[in-house]
């Protein structure tokens, strides 16, 4: 009888498991303590899922939480993996509204502006939006090279964690020089991550 | 007549050397994975531009501008 009983309970146990496999796993990485942590979780797990982008778990909750949720959920669509990374960008262009390829031009066209002060304004926006955006890219790139077997596990947390450490100093830094700074930064660990990944 | 034809030799060789340099840096720039995913940057060079020309016209006085 207590056989019947544990064979029963193992097998209930087993059938709420299967039937809810995302929901255990992207919570059991969600509550892990360290962003390392949660990295090695996440690029491990079988399923695609959405989790609390790391940017915004560290602004905490508010209005600038909210937003960056927000932001996150217009754009995150457009890392669809199956899109190349043509397509990517163009998918977030098309979302922040920039029709101009740089900023040079699109200020050109702000001159003639009746409104140039916000225009200026919807162009520093929407370059910061798109530059952060790059870096989401990097980062599903890292994920898909792992998988790939591209890349070792220990050197794509290396780089997803340090990634996501750029991702907040670029939204922290109060100037666009300390921005750009972030974004040279990030260049160089995206060489270096492709060297030590032996991929360059 | 020699030397002409030795200077447009080597004029012909330095220029397919250039070409074929230019091809394999834009080959780099979209380099791919054996499996097909791309490596290369994103793009952020353009990103580093546009933050250049704004943070010009930060400082600049927007007045002015």
């Amino acid at each position: 009888m207590k056989l019947i009983l544990a064979v029963v309970f193992v097998l209930f146990a087993g059938l709420a498991y299967a039937a809810a496999p995302e929901q255990y796993h992207s919570a059991a990485c969600d509550d892990l303590p360290s962003m390392r942590q949660r990295a090695e979780c996440r690029i491990n797990l079988d399923k695609e899922y959405s989790p609390i982008p790391e940017l915004c778990r560290s602004i905490g909750g508010g209005k600038e939480g909210d937003a960056c949720v927000q932001q996150h959920a217009v754009l995150s669509s457009c890392l669809d993996r199956a899109k190349p990374a043509v397509l990517q960008l163009e998918c977030a262009r098309s979302r922040l509204g920039i029709s101009i390829d740089s900023v040079d031009e699109a200020l050109v066209a702000c001159r003639a502006e009746e409104n140039s002060a916000f225009c200026i304004e919807q162009v520093k926006y929407s370059a910061i939006s798109f530059t952060q955006f790059k870096l989401d890219i990097l980062l599903s790139r890292i994920e898909q090279l792992y998988r790939a077997g591209a890349v070792k596990e220990s050197v794509a947390v290396i780089y997803i964690v340090q990634i996501e450490e750029l991702k907040h100093d670029f939204y922290a830094a109060p100037t666009i020089g300390g921005k750009r700074a972030v974004v040279q930064r990030t260049i160089d660990s995206w060489n270096a991550f492709l060297v030590l990944g032996g991929l360059q | 007549m020699k030397i002409l034809i030795v200077f447009l030799a080597i004029l012909l060789v330095t220029g397919g050397c250039a070409i074929v340099q230019e091809t394999e840096q834009k080959e780099s720039s979209n380099a791919m994975t054996a499996a097909g995913i791309p490596i290369d940057n994103a793009d952020l060079e353009q990103s580093l531009e546009d933050l250049t020309t704004l943070e010009a016209l930060e400082r600049a006085d927007v007045k002015d501008w």
